[in-house]
Protein backbone atom coordinates (compact mmCIF):
# COMPACT_ATOMS: atom_id res chain seq x y z
CA UNK A 1 0.00 0.00 0.00
CA UNK A 2 2.47 2.24 1.18
CA UNK A 3 4.88 1.55 -2.40
CA UNK A 4 1.67 2.28 -4.26
CA UNK A 5 0.96 5.68 -2.71
CA UNK A 6 5.16 6.26 -3.22
CA UNK A 7 5.06 5.60 -6.62
CA UNK A 8 1.80 7.86 -7.53
CA UNK A 9 3.05 10.39 -5.51
CA UNK A 10 6.52 10.38 -6.89
CA UNK A 11 4.87 11.34 -10.23
CA UNK A 12 2.30 13.35 -9.43
CA UNK A 13 2.27 17.52 -9.09
CA UNK A 14 1.40 19.72 -6.25
CA UNK A 15 -2.06 19.11 -6.71
CA UNK A 16 -1.52 15.56 -6.01
CA UNK A 17 0.23 16.29 -2.94
CA UNK A 18 -2.29 18.63 -1.77
CA UNK A 19 -5.06 15.83 -2.17
CA UNK A 20 -2.79 13.19 -0.36
CA UNK A 21 -2.50 15.93 2.30
CA UNK A 22 -6.78 16.75 2.53
CA UNK A 23 -7.26 12.82 2.27
CA UNK A 24 -5.17 11.61 5.37
CA UNK A 25 -6.87 14.92 7.23
CA UNK A 26 -10.11 13.90 6.52
CA UNK A 27 -9.95 10.29 6.54
CA UNK A 28 -7.72 9.85 9.68
CA UNK A 29 -10.71 11.09 12.15
CA UNK A 30 -13.15 9.38 10.66
CA UNK A 31 -11.82 6.33 10.91
CA UNK A 32 -12.95 4.31 7.52
CA UNK A 33 -11.10 1.24 6.46
CA UNK A 34 -7.80 3.09 5.83
CA UNK A 35 -6.38 0.30 3.29
CA UNK A 36 -9.17 0.82 0.94
CA UNK A 37 -9.44 3.96 0.95
CA UNK A 38 -5.68 4.53 0.12
CA UNK A 39 -5.89 2.13 -2.78
CA UNK A 40 -9.15 4.19 -4.01
CA UNK A 41 -7.51 7.28 -3.89
CA UNK A 42 -4.15 6.16 -5.66
CA UNK A 43 -6.23 5.19 -8.32
CA UNK A 44 -7.97 8.14 -9.00
CA UNK A 45 -4.97 10.11 -8.56
CA UNK A 46 -3.56 8.58 -11.12
CA UNK A 47 -6.01 8.66 -13.60
CA UNK A 48 -7.04 12.26 -12.90
CA UNK A 49 -3.39 12.78 -13.56
CA UNK A 50 -2.21 10.91 -16.41
CA UNK A 51 -4.39 12.32 -19.32
CA UNK A 52 -1.96 15.53 -18.41
CA UNK A 53 1.39 13.27 -17.94
CA UNK A 54 1.43 12.54 -21.47
CA UNK A 55 0.80 15.93 -22.94
CA UNK A 56 3.46 17.42 -24.41
CA UNK A 57 3.66 21.00 -23.54
CA UNK A 58 3.16 22.69 -26.45
CA UNK A 59 -0.35 20.65 -26.88
CA UNK A 60 -1.00 21.95 -23.49
CA UNK A 61 -0.05 25.22 -24.33
CA UNK A 62 -2.44 25.59 -27.54
CA UNK A 63 -5.09 23.98 -25.71
CA UNK A 64 -5.01 26.48 -22.90
CA UNK A 65 -4.86 29.45 -25.87
CA UNK A 66 -7.78 28.14 -27.06
CA UNK A 67 -9.45 27.88 -23.96
CA UNK A 68 -9.18 31.50 -22.99
CA UNK A 69 -9.75 32.93 -26.04
CA UNK A 70 -13.20 31.29 -26.63
CA UNK A 71 -14.13 32.08 -22.96
CA UNK A 72 -12.50 35.41 -22.87
CA UNK A 73 -15.16 38.52 -24.61
CA UNK A 74 -12.68 41.09 -25.73
CA UNK A 75 -13.31 44.90 -24.53
CA UNK A 76 -14.59 47.10 -27.35
CA UNK A 77 -11.97 48.93 -29.17
CA UNK A 78 -14.20 51.75 -30.21
CA UNK A 79 -13.02 55.15 -28.70
CA UNK A 80 -15.38 57.84 -28.79
CA UNK A 81 -14.67 61.23 -30.65
CA UNK A 82 -15.07 63.08 -27.36
CA UNK A 83 -12.38 61.01 -25.75
CA UNK A 84 -10.21 60.78 -27.94
CA UNK A 85 -9.99 64.77 -28.03
CA UNK A 86 -10.06 64.53 -24.25
CA UNK A 87 -6.86 62.47 -24.37
CA UNK A 88 -5.48 64.47 -26.53
CA UNK A 89 -5.57 67.12 -24.91
CA UNK A 90 -4.43 65.45 -21.65
CA UNK A 91 -1.31 64.20 -23.57
CA UNK A 92 -0.85 67.68 -24.94
CA UNK A 93 -1.02 69.35 -22.03
CA UNK A 94 1.74 66.80 -19.82
CA UNK A 95 4.16 67.19 -22.69
CA UNK A 96 3.59 71.03 -22.33
CA UNK A 97 4.47 70.73 -18.88
CA UNK A 98 7.44 68.05 -19.29
CA UNK A 99 9.39 70.63 -22.17
CA UNK A 100 8.66 73.52 -19.97
CA UNK A 101 10.41 71.37 -17.06
CA UNK A 102 13.27 70.43 -18.95
CA UNK A 103 13.46 73.73 -20.54
CA UNK A 104 13.58 75.77 -17.72
CA UNK A 105 16.32 72.78 -15.80
CA UNK A 106 18.54 73.82 -19.05
CA UNK A 107 17.61 76.96 -19.09
CA UNK A 108 19.06 77.25 -15.25
CA UNK A 109 22.20 74.71 -15.71
CA UNK A 110 22.90 76.84 -18.54
CA UNK A 111 23.29 79.92 -16.96
CA UNK A 112 24.76 78.70 -13.85
CA UNK A 113 27.48 76.70 -16.03
CA UNK A 114 28.60 79.90 -18.31
CA UNK A 115 28.43 81.20 -15.12
CA UNK A 116 30.79 79.51 -13.22
CA UNK A 117 33.22 78.04 -15.92
CA UNK A 118 33.18 81.36 -18.96
CA UNK A 119 35.45 83.78 -18.09
CA UNK A 120 32.63 86.28 -20.60
CA UNK A 121 30.49 86.00 -17.17
CA UNK A 122 29.89 88.63 -14.46
CA UNK A 123 31.74 85.89 -12.28
CA UNK A 124 34.86 85.42 -14.62
CA UNK A 125 34.96 89.46 -14.29
CA UNK A 126 34.64 89.40 -11.15
CA UNK A 127 37.42 86.48 -10.74
CA UNK A 128 39.56 87.95 -12.78
CA UNK A 129 39.56 91.87 -11.42
CA UNK A 130 40.05 90.33 -8.24
CA UNK A 131 43.29 88.77 -9.15
CA UNK A 132 44.52 92.49 -10.37
CA UNK A 133 42.98 93.98 -7.42
CA UNK A 134 45.11 91.40 -5.04
CA UNK A 135 48.03 92.10 -6.54
CA UNK A 136 48.30 95.80 -6.40
CA UNK A 137 50.37 97.47 -4.48
CA UNK A 138 48.35 100.77 -3.93
CA UNK A 139 45.34 98.21 -2.61
CA UNK A 140 47.43 95.80 -0.54
CA UNK A 141 49.36 98.98 1.29
CA UNK A 142 45.54 100.62 1.68
CA UNK A 143 43.99 97.28 2.60
CA UNK A 144 46.65 95.23 4.20
CA UNK A 145 46.73 91.37 3.94
CA UNK A 146 44.47 88.86 3.05
CA UNK A 147 42.23 90.91 0.87
CA UNK A 148 38.75 89.10 1.41
CA UNK A 149 36.11 89.77 -1.35
CA UNK A 150 32.63 89.29 -1.53
CA UNK A 151 29.18 90.74 -3.01
CA UNK A 152 26.37 92.39 -2.29
CA UNK A 153 24.99 91.76 1.63
CA UNK A 154 21.72 90.26 1.27
CA UNK A 155 18.86 90.28 3.90
CA UNK A 156 19.73 87.04 5.23
CA UNK A 157 23.55 87.78 5.14
CA UNK A 158 24.48 86.04 2.26
CA UNK A 159 26.89 88.05 0.32
CA UNK A 160 27.83 85.69 -2.49
CA UNK A 161 26.16 87.51 -4.92
CA UNK A 162 28.00 90.13 -7.52
CA UNK A 163 26.21 93.25 -8.70
CA UNK A 164 26.57 93.11 -12.21
CA UNK A 165 25.16 94.21 -15.76
CA UNK A 166 25.65 93.45 -18.91
CA UNK A 167 24.55 94.31 -22.60
CA UNK A 168 25.99 94.51 -26.12
CA UNK A 169 27.01 97.25 -27.97
CA UNK A 170 27.46 97.74 -31.69
CA UNK A 171 30.57 98.72 -32.89
CA UNK A 172 31.29 100.49 -36.47
CA UNK A 173 34.78 98.17 -36.41
CA UNK A 174 34.56 94.70 -35.02
CA UNK A 175 30.92 94.13 -34.65
CA UNK A 176 28.94 93.43 -31.43
CA UNK A 177 30.83 94.39 -28.47
CA UNK A 178 29.91 92.46 -24.77
CA UNK A 179 30.38 94.53 -22.14
CA UNK A 180 29.83 93.39 -18.56
CA UNK A 181 29.95 95.68 -15.40
CA UNK A 182 30.29 94.01 -11.74
CA UNK A 183 31.04 96.08 -8.63
CA UNK A 184 32.58 94.11 -5.48
CA UNK A 185 33.68 94.62 -2.16
CA UNK A 186 37.06 94.16 -0.77
CA UNK A 187 38.45 94.28 2.43
CA UNK A 188 41.02 94.23 4.09
CA UNK A 189 42.76 94.59 8.21
CA UNK A 190 42.75 98.19 7.64
CA UNK A 191 40.29 99.19 5.57
CA UNK A 192 37.43 98.36 3.26
CA UNK A 193 36.86 99.65 -0.13
CA UNK A 194 34.92 98.78 -3.21
CA UNK A 195 35.95 97.96 -7.08
CA UNK A 196 34.22 99.04 -10.27
CA UNK A 197 34.92 97.34 -13.40
CA UNK A 198 33.54 97.34 -16.46
CA UNK A 199 35.11 95.10 -19.47
CA UNK A 200 35.22 94.44 -23.25
CA UNK A 201 34.80 90.89 -22.78
CA UNK A 202 34.64 90.77 -26.52
CA UNK A 203 38.32 92.67 -26.87
CA UNK A 204 39.42 91.36 -23.22
CA UNK A 205 40.57 94.67 -22.64
CA UNK A 206 38.98 96.40 -19.61
CA UNK A 207 37.40 99.94 -20.08
CA UNK A 208 36.67 101.16 -16.19
CA UNK A 209 38.51 99.68 -12.94
CA UNK A 210 38.34 101.84 -10.14
CA UNK A 211 39.31 101.64 -6.66
CA UNK A 212 37.72 103.34 -4.02
CA UNK A 213 37.93 102.87 -0.39
CA UNK A 214 34.19 103.45 1.55
CA UNK A 215 35.46 106.16 3.40
CA UNK A 216 35.57 108.08 -0.25
CA UNK A 217 39.28 109.12 0.68
CA UNK A 218 41.01 107.38 -1.78
CA UNK A 219 40.53 106.50 -5.14
CA UNK A 220 42.23 105.24 -8.41
CA UNK A 221 42.30 103.40 -11.63
CA UNK A 222 44.16 100.09 -12.03
CA UNK A 223 44.60 101.29 -15.57
CA UNK A 224 46.73 104.27 -14.72
CA UNK A 225 50.32 104.05 -13.68
CA UNK A 226 50.50 104.76 -10.46
CA UNK A 227 51.17 108.39 -9.81
CA UNK A 228 55.14 109.11 -8.93
CA UNK A 229 55.03 109.24 -4.83
CA UNK A 230 57.32 111.92 -3.15
CA UNK A 231 59.40 111.41 -1.08
CA UNK A 232 59.28 112.91 2.39
CA UNK A 233 63.25 113.37 2.07
CA UNK A 234 63.00 115.32 -1.38
CA UNK A 235 63.05 118.99 -0.98
CA UNK A 236 59.93 120.51 -2.64
CA UNK B 1 25.98 101.42 6.06
CA UNK B 2 24.49 99.24 9.47
CA UNK B 3 25.06 96.03 7.53
CA UNK B 4 28.53 96.63 6.60
CA UNK B 5 29.72 97.51 10.04
CA UNK B 6 29.14 93.44 11.42
CA UNK B 7 30.75 90.91 9.78
CA UNK B 8 27.69 88.51 8.50
CA UNK B 9 29.69 84.99 8.98
CA UNK B 10 29.80 83.31 12.61
CA UNK B 11 26.57 84.64 13.46
CA UNK B 12 24.83 83.73 10.34
CA UNK B 13 24.96 80.21 10.95
CA UNK B 14 22.69 80.52 13.83
CA UNK B 15 20.40 83.02 11.71
CA UNK B 16 20.16 80.20 8.92
CA UNK B 17 19.33 77.25 11.55
CA UNK B 18 16.84 79.18 12.92
CA UNK B 19 15.70 80.17 9.32
CA UNK B 20 15.49 76.66 8.23
CA UNK B 21 13.63 75.57 11.15
CA UNK B 22 11.12 77.76 10.27
CA UNK B 23 10.61 76.89 7.11
CA UNK B 24 10.58 73.76 7.66
CA UNK B 25 8.23 73.61 10.68
CA UNK B 26 5.69 75.69 8.51
CA UNK B 27 5.94 73.80 5.30
CA UNK B 28 5.83 70.36 7.39
CA UNK B 29 2.57 71.78 9.10
CA UNK B 30 1.38 72.50 5.73
CA UNK B 31 2.17 69.29 4.15
CA UNK B 32 1.50 66.81 7.63
CA UNK B 33 -2.47 68.60 7.98
CA UNK B 34 -3.06 67.57 4.60
CA UNK B 35 -1.21 63.88 4.91
CA UNK B 36 -3.51 63.90 8.53
CA UNK B 37 -6.89 65.19 7.05
CA UNK B 38 -6.46 62.32 4.04
CA UNK B 39 -5.40 59.37 5.98
CA UNK B 40 -7.92 59.78 8.72
CA UNK B 41 -11.20 58.22 9.37
CA UNK B 42 -14.09 59.73 7.79
CA UNK B 43 -15.95 62.78 9.55
CA UNK B 44 -15.06 66.49 9.82
CA UNK B 45 -13.88 65.98 13.41
CA UNK B 46 -11.96 62.88 13.17
CA UNK B 47 -9.95 64.16 10.27
CA UNK B 48 -9.63 67.63 12.07
CA UNK B 49 -8.37 65.59 14.85
CA UNK B 50 -5.41 63.47 12.48
CA UNK B 51 -4.61 66.30 10.65
CA UNK B 52 -3.75 67.91 14.39
CA UNK B 53 -1.76 65.07 15.47
CA UNK B 54 -0.06 64.91 12.48
CA UNK B 55 1.45 68.24 12.64
CA UNK B 56 1.99 67.06 15.92
CA UNK B 57 4.07 64.47 15.60
CA UNK B 58 6.22 65.13 12.43
CA UNK B 59 6.12 68.87 11.90
CA UNK B 60 8.75 69.36 14.67
CA UNK B 61 10.87 66.61 13.12
CA UNK B 62 10.75 67.98 9.54
CA UNK B 63 11.76 71.33 11.12
CA UNK B 64 14.52 70.00 13.25
CA UNK B 65 16.27 68.04 9.96
CA UNK B 66 15.80 71.38 7.79
CA UNK B 67 17.59 73.00 10.55
CA UNK B 68 20.46 70.41 10.77
CA UNK B 69 20.77 70.97 7.02
CA UNK B 70 20.67 74.88 7.22
CA UNK B 71 23.09 74.85 10.21
CA UNK B 72 25.28 72.43 8.35
CA UNK B 73 24.99 74.13 5.16
CA UNK B 74 26.40 77.51 6.80
CA UNK B 75 28.75 76.32 8.76
CA UNK B 76 30.39 74.94 5.53
CA UNK B 77 29.93 77.73 3.53
CA UNK B 78 31.37 80.11 6.51
CA UNK B 79 34.64 77.89 6.45
CA UNK B 80 34.70 77.74 2.86
CA UNK B 81 34.67 82.21 2.97
CA UNK B 82 37.17 82.20 5.49
CA UNK B 83 39.88 79.21 3.69
CA UNK B 84 39.45 80.64 -0.19
CA UNK B 85 38.92 84.99 1.27
CA UNK B 86 36.10 85.26 -1.80
CA UNK B 87 32.24 84.56 -1.46
CA UNK B 88 30.87 83.61 -5.20
CA UNK B 89 28.55 80.78 -6.29
CA UNK B 90 31.04 78.22 -5.71
CA UNK B 91 30.89 78.31 -2.10
CA UNK B 92 27.09 77.75 -1.71
CA UNK B 93 27.27 74.64 -4.61
CA UNK B 94 30.05 73.23 -2.47
CA UNK B 95 29.07 73.51 0.71
CA UNK B 96 25.64 72.07 -0.51
CA UNK B 97 26.98 68.92 -2.06
CA UNK B 98 29.83 68.91 1.26
CA UNK B 99 26.34 68.78 3.72
CA UNK B 100 24.43 66.50 1.58
CA UNK B 101 28.02 64.10 1.87
CA UNK B 102 28.07 64.14 5.66
CA UNK B 103 24.57 63.64 6.88
CA UNK B 104 24.64 60.52 4.52
CA UNK B 105 27.95 59.34 6.00
CA UNK B 106 25.80 56.41 7.89
CA UNK B 107 24.80 55.00 4.66
CA UNK B 108 27.87 54.04 2.88
CA UNK B 109 29.84 55.83 0.30
CA UNK B 110 27.33 55.28 -2.88
CA UNK B 111 24.62 57.06 -0.65
CA UNK B 112 27.13 59.57 0.22
CA UNK B 113 27.87 60.68 -3.49
CA UNK B 114 24.46 60.25 -4.60
CA UNK B 115 23.72 62.50 -1.79
CA UNK B 116 26.64 65.30 -2.42
CA UNK B 117 25.36 65.28 -6.24
CA UNK B 118 21.80 66.07 -5.11
CA UNK B 119 22.71 68.71 -2.60
CA UNK B 120 25.21 70.55 -5.17
CA UNK B 121 22.62 70.32 -7.85
CA UNK B 122 20.26 71.81 -5.81
CA UNK B 123 22.07 74.62 -4.59
CA UNK B 124 23.53 75.62 -8.11
CA UNK B 125 19.74 75.26 -9.35
CA UNK B 126 19.29 77.85 -6.62
CA UNK B 127 22.52 79.91 -7.37
CA UNK B 128 20.71 79.71 -11.27
CA UNK B 129 17.71 81.11 -10.75
CA UNK B 130 19.29 83.93 -8.22
CA UNK B 131 21.33 84.73 -11.80
CA UNK B 132 18.65 84.73 -13.61
CA UNK B 133 16.27 87.28 -10.94
CA UNK B 134 18.95 89.58 -11.56
CA UNK B 135 19.80 89.25 -15.11
CA UNK B 136 15.94 90.25 -15.62
CA UNK B 137 16.01 92.98 -13.44
CA UNK B 138 19.26 94.01 -14.04
CA UNK B 139 18.53 97.45 -15.27
CA UNK B 140 17.33 98.33 -12.09
CA UNK B 141 19.73 97.33 -9.92
CA UNK B 142 23.04 98.45 -11.86
CA UNK B 143 26.28 98.57 -10.74
CA UNK B 144 26.93 102.15 -10.24
CA UNK B 145 30.33 103.36 -10.76
CA UNK B 146 31.89 105.47 -8.20
CA UNK B 147 32.41 108.37 -10.44
CA UNK B 148 28.97 108.46 -11.56
CA UNK B 149 27.84 108.31 -8.01
CA UNK B 150 30.12 111.51 -7.21
CA UNK B 151 28.36 113.25 -10.02
CA UNK B 152 24.90 112.56 -8.43
CA UNK B 153 25.48 113.12 -4.79
CA UNK B 154 29.01 115.25 -4.96
CA UNK B 155 28.05 115.57 -1.49
CA UNK B 156 29.04 112.71 -0.21
CA UNK B 157 32.53 112.79 -1.06
CA UNK B 158 33.28 115.96 0.84
CA UNK B 159 35.02 114.20 3.60
CA UNK B 160 38.12 116.84 5.29
CA UNK B 161 41.00 114.90 2.99
CA UNK B 162 39.45 114.99 -0.50
CA UNK B 163 36.69 117.96 -1.06
CA UNK B 164 35.02 115.95 -4.08
CA UNK B 165 34.97 116.93 -7.93
CA UNK B 166 38.28 118.06 -8.05
CA UNK B 167 40.68 115.33 -8.64
CA UNK B 168 39.19 112.63 -10.27
CA UNK B 169 41.81 109.88 -9.64
CA UNK B 170 43.13 112.19 -6.60
CA UNK B 171 45.23 110.56 -4.00
CA UNK B 172 43.28 112.32 -1.55
CA UNK B 173 45.49 115.76 -2.26
CA UNK B 174 44.24 119.08 -0.38
CA UNK B 175 41.40 120.60 -2.19
CA UNK B 176 42.86 124.12 -4.12
CA UNK B 177 42.40 126.79 -1.99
Amino acid sequence: MSSLSSISSRHLSNTGLENLKLFIFNHHSTGRNRSYSLCAFARRTVWQQLPSMHRTPRETSRKLQTESSSNRSLPSTHVSSGEKVKQASKDVFYTGVVVAGISITGLLGYLIFRELFSSNSANGVYKDALKLCKNDIRVQSILGSPVKAHGETSRRGHRNHILSAEWKEAEAAGGDQHIIQVKFHVQGPFNRGTVYAEKNVTKGEYRTLIFQTDNKRERFSFLEPPEPQKSIFALA
Amino acid sequence: MEEYAREPCPWRIVDDCGGAFTMGAIGGSVFQSIKGFRNAPSGITQRLAGSLSAIQQRAPIIGGNFAVWGGLFSTIDCSLVAIRKKEDPWNSISSGALTGAILAVRQGVPAMVGSAVIGGVLLAMIEGVGILFSRISSEQFKPISPLEEQQRDPRLFQTEGNSGGGGMFGFGAPAPQ
